[in-house]
């Protein structure tokens, strides 16, 4: 069973690129434009790894991963943020807030799949 | 996809611009402009648009200054970000055509951008266009905020409609019904705050009553002191506007033709000086303004007699005060023995009424042979929303303003008859009047043919009823009137119509209209009191 990745990005164009990359990779994917909208949904979905832009509307990436830690099933759950390279301060932000680790804008197909691949393979065994 | 998204995310931008240039210091619309351009710096990085990548970076730069307060927004930022919007989304277009030359010069784009010196030279003052702030007060354009009243309004419509499909699905889980009750609240508590911006002390219109009062009894050889009550009462912005012109008049009506010259007013045992009093007050949702004098009160026989003369009525008809007294509002009617500078010329009484139907209101006379006149205007709130009554006539959904209804009823068929000409009459409790089947005029079908099956509207406009007969009654609920006739001809019958919570049309019905044109016909006079018979089933 592939894992189950849920994508939280506000541009549509950004999803898309996401999306087919992850496909390729034999990722089962879900999105969600905003952050409101993945919380309503998350449970729902049960992810196995979620990817959050940092940079979105209502409600931010960051504050997205820290509601999400309180929820007692999505503790452990992967979430990785997608910031830019020149927002280190966001990395640190995230990872204060509980993120996983993160991928900077722009990425290239395969390596976000890497990231991706290792994040799952580090979780796997627990 | 990308080229729809950047294009949208460039307007995006512009619009948080011209809006930054309002609001300088408003937070969340830099952000927004900053997500903006973030997010298609990260989409054309993705996608090697290279020359959009390069520019939303150095843009992105630009805006962080912004945002650390490293800058202030003046006139020259908003101006740079503009020029930045155009580059933006010229390039965004050159992108999509594969262009392979370009209208934009990166490097000076770039340069406009990173070069501030010219923005620090700048005066630091965010550029006043309408707005100016004033010991914690500010003044803001009328349209900017009748904008916002109409934004509100449609925001309410779309609450309602949300509201209504909730109930529609029938009982949902509890945090959702929660929820838009919620929303409901807020929705309504937002809309009645910035009604409340609107709203102006009537004072802004009694401020100028005493030097009028004072000029016109000079000219008319009277003396007046004039009291005015309520000036804090606070009225709409628009209705204040409106009342200005039949206010007037009926301070002038009372001063010219209400208070009795000093010798007059000693013979009848009166002081000298004459008494008009002005005084708004607010009452179950409606402005009154009352227009009171303690002169020699309507004369009714030469109302009367005037009414005859011009002939209005018969010499023989029999009128109570309210029909007879409704004559001096018709146009070219007046009993003045002599036509002054400013009345008397017949002009002004009607043009009053005019003015007071055209916002929704009415206008009631009391009067006292010898002891005075007192005209009493009923407005509505506000001109924009409207407390409606829907009624569905055929397949459709009609509204009526909740203020022009008296009652409503079951019409038994002992109550009806047709008189000749094919006009017909609802009797109620003895008073006879003009019933108008909306079907009909509408030209729809009627759910039943038997008028005992539907319901019967009362409405009133200044004393005068006219019953309305319609399928049935449905809720009661707050409406944004948007005038018909913007969008389609004027329409017999019709005055605007509104979106309802289910997101259907329903036109609002002209009641004044209605009541104008059942005064009009012909067999008009087949309705007066005089005439209360006429049993044709």
């Amino acid at each position: 069973m592939s894992a189950r990745i849920l994508i939280v990005e506000d541009s549509p164009t950004m999803r898309m690129l996401i999306r087919s990359a992850l496909e390729e990779g034999g990722y089962r994917v879900a999105e969600s434009e905003d952050a409101l909208q993945a919380l309503a949904v998350v449970q729902e979905v049960a992810p196995d790894l979620v990817i959050a832009d940092v940079n979105m509307p209502e409600l931010d990436g960051i504050s997205l991963v820290r509601r999400m830690r309180t929820f007692p099933a999505f503790r452990s759950v992967p979430i990785l943020i997608l910031t830019t390279e020149s927002s280190d301060e966001a990395k640190q932000r995230g990872r204060a807030a509980g993120a996983t680790g993160w991928i900077t804008k722009p990425f290239d197909p395969a390596q976000l799949r890497d990231v991706v691949g290792d994040v799952l393979r580090v979780q796997a065994p627990q | 996809m990308f080229f729809v998204e950047a294009a949208d995310l460039v307007r995006h931008f512009e619009q948080g611009v011209l809006r930054l240039e309002h609001e300088p210091t408003d937070r969340e619309t830099l952000d927004r402009i900053f997500r903006g351009a973030h997010t298609l710096k990260g989409l054309s990085g993705m996608l090697r648009y290279d020359r959009i990548a390069r520019f939303t970076h150095g843009l992105e730069d630009f805006l962080t200054r912004l945002r650390k307060g490293d800058l202030a927004v003046t006139a020259a930022v908003t101006d740079k970000l503009l020029a930045a919007a155009d580059a933006l989304g010229t390039l965004v277009r050159e992108a999509g055509e594969a262009s392979p030359t370009s209208a934009v010069d990166l490097d000076e784009s770039l340069g406009m951008l990173a070069d501030v010196a010219d923005i620090r030279r700048a005066s630091p003052a965010p550029r006043a266009s309408d707005a100016a702030t004033d010991g914690g007060t500010l003044r803001v354009a009328t349209e900017k905020v009748d904008r916002l009243v109409d934004l509100v309004g449609e925001l309410a419509v779309s609450q309602s409609m949300v509201a209504e499909l909730v109930a529609r699905i029938g009982p949902v889980h509890g945090p959702l019904q929660e929820a838009v009750t919620r929303m409901d609240r807020r929705v309504r508590e937002l809309q009645e705050r910035v009604m409340n911006v609107r709203v102006v002390p009537i004072q802004h219109v009694f401020a100028r009553l005493p030097r009028l009062v004072r000029d016109l009894a000079h000219a008319a050889g009277r003396h007046v002191v004039l009291h005015t009550r309520g000036e804090t009462t606070e009225v709409d912005k628009s209705v204040s506007e409106y009342i200005v012109d039949p206010l007037t008049h009926l301070v002038r009506n009372a001063v010219d033709h209400g208070i009795e010259a000093p010798d007059e007013r000693e013979r009848a045992g009166k002081d000298r000086v004459g008494r008009v009093e002005v005084s708004a007050y607010q009452q179950s949702g409606n402005i009154h303004i009352e227009v009171s004098d303690d002169g020699r009160g309507l004369d009714r026989d030469r109302i009367r007699a005037q009414a005859v003369a011009g002939g209005l009525i018969a010499a023989t008809d029999v009128l109570g005060d309210r029909e007879l007294f409704a004559f001096i509002f018709r146009p070219g009617f007046s009993t003045a023995d002599r036509v002054s500078e400013i009345s008397g010329r017949g002009v002004g009484m009607d043009i009053v009424a005019r003015n007071i139907e055209a916002l929704g209101g009415s206008i009631g006379i009391r009067t006292e042979r010898g002891r005075g006149t007192t005209f009493h205007l009923t407005l509505p709130l506000t001109l924009v929303i409207l407390e409606a009554q829907c009624l569905r006539v055929g397949g459709g959904v009609y509204i009526v303003p909740l203020l022009s209804i008296v009652e409503c009823v079951r019409p038994r068929a002992s109550d009806l008859h047709v008189l000749l000409h094919g006009v017909e009459t609802f009797t109620l409790r003895g008073e006879v009047l003009p019933l108008i089947r909306l079907h009909r005029l509408f030209s729809l079908e009627p759910s039943s043919r038997e008028a005992t099956d539907g319901v019967v509207v009362i409405v009133e406009r200044d004393g005068e009823k006219v019953a309305l007969l319609v399928d049935e009654l449905l809720a009661q609920q707050q409406v944004v009137i948007r005038s018909l006739e913007t969008n389609y001809r004027k329409i017999e019958g019709l005055a605007g119509a509104t979106i309802l919570g289910d997101g259907s049309v329903a036109l609002i019905v002209d009641v004044p209209g209605l009541l104008a044109s059942s005064r009009a016909r012909p067999d008009r006079r087949a309705m007066a009191p005089s005439t209360t018979t006429g049993g044709n089933p």
